[in-house]
């Protein structure tokens, strides 16, 4: 079987990112993804950093490597296709930068104990894979670690997670940007593998309606709200882009789960109390109608948190 | 010969009334048009009065008001089978429509569904909303400009 790269302990599978360290004819290295071939067949593409794929010639690539991009061609060496996956052989290491953490964009692995080679272990999630490291978001930090470093069964994961077996979620989903007439933007989220566990659950309306109406008795004023209407949709798809990856492999159709929105007309005498409790999700002073509160829930009965909306892009 | 005349009367009677329809909800759509949803009266008196309370269900659920919104859909020569582009409201009579709340038999259930479509497909678009009364019942629909 063809070695496909430093470090690589697991390239016998035949399944590989593309993305590693290569040899070069001129003697240096150069840390870049092979993505495929382009239509001039002696040329590939190539990812460095976040830029899309571009050319590069074969022959600029050393003696060995040639054997690899053979085995690409004859099928024996396989790209990984797993949908979501990050394989940007540059993924940044360090504090996750402030807009990524609200990219609603980024997709991750499932949170799991992660164990190296000397019995150390800690939870994270895989948020960038190449065939010499994997990257691992642990808390707000993204640490990168060699493979070789790594437990059996953290590389049996790896590998269920590129052959297809295990899938990556995305870090957020959100409902999108809501605001009342005059009121803050707000937006609801939920973790990308509550989204896949809420899809598979299917409609709850009359439960989660029962779970609203439980929350809301439960407040002091709850007497002096009044369900006005209670409607179930399907939750926005999870972003079909990818942010640190040019490729387009997010799943394009993913299962949506239910999402369930309840207004609450508030009798005049509980509307400052409201604001209070509620302070996104209340209609604002300014508001010219009935004033009224919004409730999310979903269909697993959790009562959604709105956050304000972070209006900042990259 | 004067009874068999009343009871006659009576009989007409009952059958307009039977016939009546009232508007148990109307939609606004911008500034140009109001869409007014009527079912029969006798149609309202069929369930019990129901408020939405914590473990009281409705008298109709969410699956047999969509399954009867489908049925009424295929009739009317429209596809509806993908839900991601369905919104599904349990809702009531607007509290400040106060002229058609007078209009209503007293006492009578005026929760309902109403499942809108929100996709963009142009067969569907606007014409896509239907109205089931908790007694299940499609409601006919009247547009009328709103001024």
């Amino acid at each position: 079987m063809v070695a496909a790269g430093e470090g690589t302990s697991h390239a016998d599978t035949g399944i590989v990112t593309g993305a590693r360290v290569w040899r070069m004819a001129d003697g240096t290295t150069k840390r870049l993804r092979f993505t495929g071939f382009a239509k001039n067949e002696q040329y590939g593409m190539f990812q460095s950093g976040n830029a899309a794929p571009g050319g590069k010639a074969f022959k600029d690539f050393a003696t060995e490597e040639q054997a690899v991009f053979a085995a690409f061609k004859s099928g024996k060496l396989k790209l990984v296709s797993t949908p979501g996956l990050c394989m940007n052989p540059d993924f940044p290491i360090g504090k996750l930068p402030g807009w990524m953490k609200e990219d609603p964009h980024f997709w991750t692995g499932e949170t799991r104990t992660w164990e190296n080679s000397r019995g150390k272990r800690i939870e994270g999630r895989l948020v960038c894979l190449t065939d010499d490291d994997a990257s691992l978001l642990i808390g707000e930090t993204v640490s990168r670690v060699p493979l070789k470093e790594l437990s059996e069964g953290d590389i049996a994961y790896l590998q269920q997670l590129k052959g297809g077996g295990k899938r990556t979620y995305a870090d957020k989903v959100n409902i999108g940007q809501v605001s009342w007439d005059g009121g803050e933007p707000y937006t609801v989220a939920i973790s990308g593998e509550k989204y896949a566990a809420l899809a598979r659950q299917g409609s709850n309306f009359q439960e989660a309606l029962n779970v609203v109406l439980r929350h809301i008795g439960s407040k002091r004023m709850g007497n002096k709200l009044e369900l006005e209407s209670f409607t179930e949709t399907l939750w926005p798809p999870p972003s079909e882009t990818h942010s640190f990856d040019t490729q387009k492999t997010v799943p394009q159709r993913e299962q949506r789960p239910y999402l369930y929105v309840a207004e609450f007309l508030i009798q005049q005498s509980a509307e400052t109390e409201a604001r209070l409790v509620w302070p996104l999700q209340t209609t604002p002073k300014s508001w010219g109608g009935p004033p009224t509160l919004q409730i999310y829930v979903a269909a697993d009965g959790s009562i959604l948190a709105a956050e304000k909306a972070n209006q900042a892009t990259p | 010969m004067r009874a068999a005349y009343l009871i006659l009367f009576l009989i007409l009677f009952c059958s307009v009334a039977k016939a009546e329809n009232v508007i148990l909800h109307r939609s606004y759509f911008g500034r140009a048009d109001r869409v007014d949803f009527l079912v029969p009266r006798e149609e309202l008196r069929k369930v019990r009065p129901w408020e939405p309370a914590a473990g009281t269900d409705a008298p109709l659920s969410r699956s047999q008001a969509l399954e009867i919104v489908r049925k009424a859909a295929l009739a009317e020569g429209l596809d509806i089978s993908d839900d991601s582009k369905l919104a599904i409201s349990l809702t009531r009579t607007n509290p400040f429509e106060e002229e058609l709340i007078k209009r209503l038999p007293p006492g009578c259930c005026r929760w309902f569904y109403l499942v809108n479509f929100m996709g963009e497909d142009a067969a569907l678009k606007g014409k896509f909303s239907f109205l089931v009364s908790m007694s299940g019942a499609v409601a006919s629909k009247a547009v009328a400009p709103s001024q």
